[in-house]
């Protein structure tokens, strides 16, 4: 029997709703025969955005979507995107596949697609390619409401009033496929470029710097040193790889379970890089005002074996899924640094939340686990422990826990049982006297959905909770995600 | 997105037909389309708005790789 403690007397930082945040990429199809169709689709659509997408989407409370990369970010030029779609530029997506970008969807679909689903909009600026020029019009473009050349164009366009726009990067992974820049010389452009990105009438933009990929400390602590001023928000990359190196990464679902704690001591990795990351800021910024944001986070499998590679289409298993759950776990436990989170990507490429094969749509394991996360949105975080022993050869514990109130009380707590094979007796003691409901996901490690067995694994309720004289006790499922709600 | 050694980018012709080639001939014998449904459904593919360099946009697939296995179907079911 392992106890679990749940101690609402003693909080921590409001859990930011953002740290459920999504990502979406022009890369192979994620926008394109993914969450965009166009109006003329056969498959049901508001202004092309799918509905049955929007609907999945809504159901696990989207709070922030960043677009429109990644590295595409740093080669796009906003104004091919903009105007008549019959007369928008056509060119070669050389980043991703080598396939055809019409630029059909562009600024006002992408924000028409926000408006849908509810999230606020994340907007990742040229820095690598454009020019301060380019970006500060864009800002100008979507949220200035009075007389000037940006704001008449957008009206042309279609859109009398401003949009709000309160998230903003300059420039995405500019150490790499955004001008393998050094710390020193992204930190003076990023200066520069923040500079002009002004706020409009009410609009305030939340400025965010480009970050450290994985352990790269020395330019989080260059940039902190040297922009932190400037900015209210800093990037972190991590993606969770099991193989050795990227030419064989590993299928996504023929792995065993040598394989599958692999990928749990990789992903558990990135509770290291957070609180390394954030010692370096706090050297900087005590009061924690720059937040720290993971906009690029989630597993990366070889492709589907028929797909093309630079589609980056991968499936999604109970691996991921609790890769997920412990790493959602770990942001909320670090909320008073991690203000946001982003997962790559939200429909077809890679972690996707999302599959789809024409008029066909797959809910992921991945899916599922925001489901049973989304009470923490903008709840408090509690104080939580659980016994857990480490896992084999890994100092890696395998039950993991976070716990939050939500403004109306409620308590809600993720526990995550990594072993692929043994269930655990629970004991959980609370000092709060309520009534207990669950909702599981759980499954054999190489589950999967797929088109022709969509819901073999979904979130049910969970009711198995036994009245003990210390408080409940209840047995969680090897391989599992588990909501406990006390109301 | 992370550009180790750029694994995204489109692979060339020569590395896209040894993977096609390798891809085939892993397919067990009674996984595979017959020579003459397979024929018929890349004629499809070929004349098909979705087909852009021997990728369907619907699916992702490799258009040649996709119809050679029995149980797959079109995404758009033309075959």
């Amino acid at each position: 029997m392992r106890n679990l403690v749940i101690n609402a007397s003693k909080k921590g930082a409001i859990i930011n709703k953002n740290i459920y945040g999504h990502f979406s990429e022009h890369l192979g199809r994620c926008i394109y025969g993914g969450l965009f169709v166009g109006e003329d689709s056969k498959i049901p659509n508001i202004n092309g955005m799918r509905t049955d997408i929007v609907t999945a989407l809504k159901n696990i409370a989207v709070p922030v979507l960043r677009w429109p990369g990644g590295c595409f970010a740093d080669e796009y030029h906003w104004k091919d995107g903009v105007g008549a779609r019959e007369t928008r530029k056509r060119m070669v997506n050389t980043h991703w596949g080598g396939v055809i970008e019409d630029n059909s969807f562009g600024t006002h679909e992408f924000l028409e697609f926000c408006r849908q689903v509810g999230c606020e909009p994340y907007i990742n600026g040229n820095l690598g390619s454009g020019t301060v020029q380019e970006m500060s019009e864009w800002v100008e473009y979507m949220t200035f409401g009075g007389v000037s050349p940006m704001a008449e164009m957008r009206v042309r366009n279609g859109k009398k009033d401003p949009w709000n726009i309160k998230y903003f990067a300059v420039g995405n992974e500019n150490w790499g496929c955004g001008g393998n820049m050094r710390p020193e010389y992204y930190a003076d452009e990023y200066r520069r470029y923040q500079t002009y990105l002004r706020n409009y009438g009410d609009n305030k933009i939340y400025k965010i710097a480009c970050g450290a990929n994985t352990a790269d400390y020395n330019w989080t602590e260059v940039l902190m040193k040297n922009a932190g001023q400037y900015m209210d928000g800093l990037s972190l990359h991590y993606y969770t790889v099991t193989g050795d190196n990227w030419d064989k990464k590993g299928s996504a679902t023929g792995f065993s379970e040598t394989d599958y704690y692999k990928t749990l001591r990789k992903a558990y990795y990135i509770e290291e890089l957070v609180e390394n990351h954030s010692r370096i800021m706090d050297l900087y910024d005590k009061e924690k005002h720059v937040g720290l944001i993971v906009d690029e986070w989630g597993t990366w499998h070889d492709v589907e074996p028929e797909t093309n590679p630079g589609f980056l289409y991968q499936q999604n298993t109970m691996r991921d899924a609790i890769a997920a759950g412990l790493t959602l776990n770990i942001f909320n436990k670090h909320a008073d640094r991690v203000t946001m989170a982003n997962l790559a990507q939200m429909i077809n490429v890679m972690q996707a939340v999302i599959l789809t094969e024409g008029e066909k749509l797959v809910l992921t394991p991945t899916y599922h686990v925001f489901d049973l996360y989304k009470h923490h949105q903008d709840a408090t975080l509690i104080d939580s422990f659980v016994e857990a022993a480490y896992l084999a050869d890994s100092n890696i514990p395998d039950l993991q826990i976070s716990a939050s109130e939500d403004k109306t009380g409620v308590i809600h707590a993720t526990l995550v049982n990594l072993s692929a094979t043994d269930s655990q007796k629970i004991n959980l003691i609370c000092n709060e006297n309520k009534a207990i409901s669950g909702r599981i996901l759980s499954g054999e490690i190489t589950d999967y959905n797929d088109f022709s067995d969509a819901n073999k694994l979904a979130v049910k309720p969970y009711k198995s909770f036994n009245k003990a004289e210390n408080g409940v006790t209840f047995d969680i499922p090897a391989c599992a995600v588990l909501e406990i709600s006390l109301s | 997105m992370i550009c180790p050694v750029c694994p995204k980018k489109g692979e060339s012709r020569g590395e896209y037909r040894e993977r096609l080639r390798l891809y085939l001939q892993s397919l067990p014998a009674q996984s595979r389309t017959s020579a003459g449904e397979y024929e018929k459904r890349l004629l499809v593919c070929g004349k098909c708005d979705d087909l852009i360099n021997g990728t369907c946009m619907v699916c992702g697939c490799y258009v040649e790789m996709r119809a050679a296995k029995s149980v797959y179907d079109c995404p758009c079911y033309y075959w």
